[in-house]
């Protein structure tokens, strides 16, 4: 555990819609993080991550290939400091529940307003660096 | 999977136009919900749809005119600089990303037993005409008329979920 809370982050996007990616990239960006992977499906999600190591990780659920809860539920079964917000349209609060038990820390519902991932953002470190 | 294709239309009408007014500044001016009697769908210029549930699917589609679709990528995408040779293809994502919005806001509405219910990654159709459909499905729709552009939502499910 770091001793300062960060203010800027290393992000992966994970989501399988260009636009989605570029959408959020700005918001990060605008909140003064940095975009360092981004993956279109539940298999590259899990590449990605191994590859470059984010800080944290905004994740979809619906994408070909593996969904999003899949995808969680390997990444934080092999790093336990993962740290991931599910960042979907999927409303259902069974949904919900499922992302927590395969380890999401977050979890925004699409459309989202920068200042609601903001602070998902700010539980998650507040939580770790307290 | 318990849901009724009439509750599903209606919460998904009613999502699309508060997503339109609130998200898009579209005014849906009509709408027209009602059962199709015949058996084919007449499509508009781009069509996306994603199914819900697992067995059985229920396949939910928006087909857009092109004047609306047009004014949905301009308000989706206005923060984001989009070239010239990539606007088609993020026209079409844009179609996609709406229906998938709008479908999963809808099925928070249901409770399925401690069941999450499962979406489809939504799928794009251009220059399609129509859809035929066999007699063990049935068609659900609702024309919406609005201030920049029609556009159609149709429900297709197998005729048992009708009785749910």
């Amino acid at each position: 555990m770091k001793e300062q809370k960060p203010t800027s982050l290393n992000f992966m996007i994970v989501d399988d819609s260009g636009i989605t990616t570029r959408k959020m990239a700005k918001v990060l960006e605008e909140l003064g993080h940095n975009v360092v992977g981004v993956a279109r499906t539940g298999r590259e999600a899990i590449e990605t991550y191994m590859t470059v190591n984010p800080d944290m990780v905004t994740m979809d659920i619906t994408m070909p290939d593996m969904n999003g809860i899949e995808a969680t539920k390997y990444i934080c079964s092999e790093y336990k400091d993962a740290m991931i917000i599910m960042v979907t349209s999927h409303g259902q609060e069974q949904m919900v529940i499922d992302a927590i038990k395969a380890g999401a820390l977050g979890y925004v519902i699409k459309p989202f307003k920068p200042e609601t991932l903001k602070a998902s953002i700010d539980r998650i470190l507040d939580k770790f660096w307290k | 999977m318990n849901i009724s294709i009439k509750h599903l239309m209606d919460i998904i009408s009613t999502r699309t136009v508060d997503f339109f007014n609130e998200e898009m500044g579209i005014a849906v001016n009509e709408q027209d919900i009602r059962l199709v009697e015949n058996n084919r769908l007449e499509l508009n210029y781009l069509t996306s749809v994603v199914t819900v549930g697992s067995t059985p699917h229920i396949f939910v589609i928006f087909s857009y005119t092109k004047n609306i679709i047009d004014k949905i990528f301009d308000i989706y995408t206005e923060e984001l600089e989009i070239l010239d040779e990539e606007r088609l293809e993020y026209v079409e994502e844009t179609a996609g990303d709406i229906v998938n919005i709008i479908v999963g806001n809808s099925i928070a509405d249901f409770e399925n037993n401690g069941i999450a219910i499962s979406l489809s990654p939504p799928i794009v159709i251009s220059n399609a005409q129509s859809i035929a459909k066999s007699r063990s499905v049935k068609f659900f729709v609702n024309n919406l008329k609005t201030s920049n552009g029609d556009m159609s939502i149709f429900c297709v499910c197998p005729n048992e979920l009708f009785e749910v």
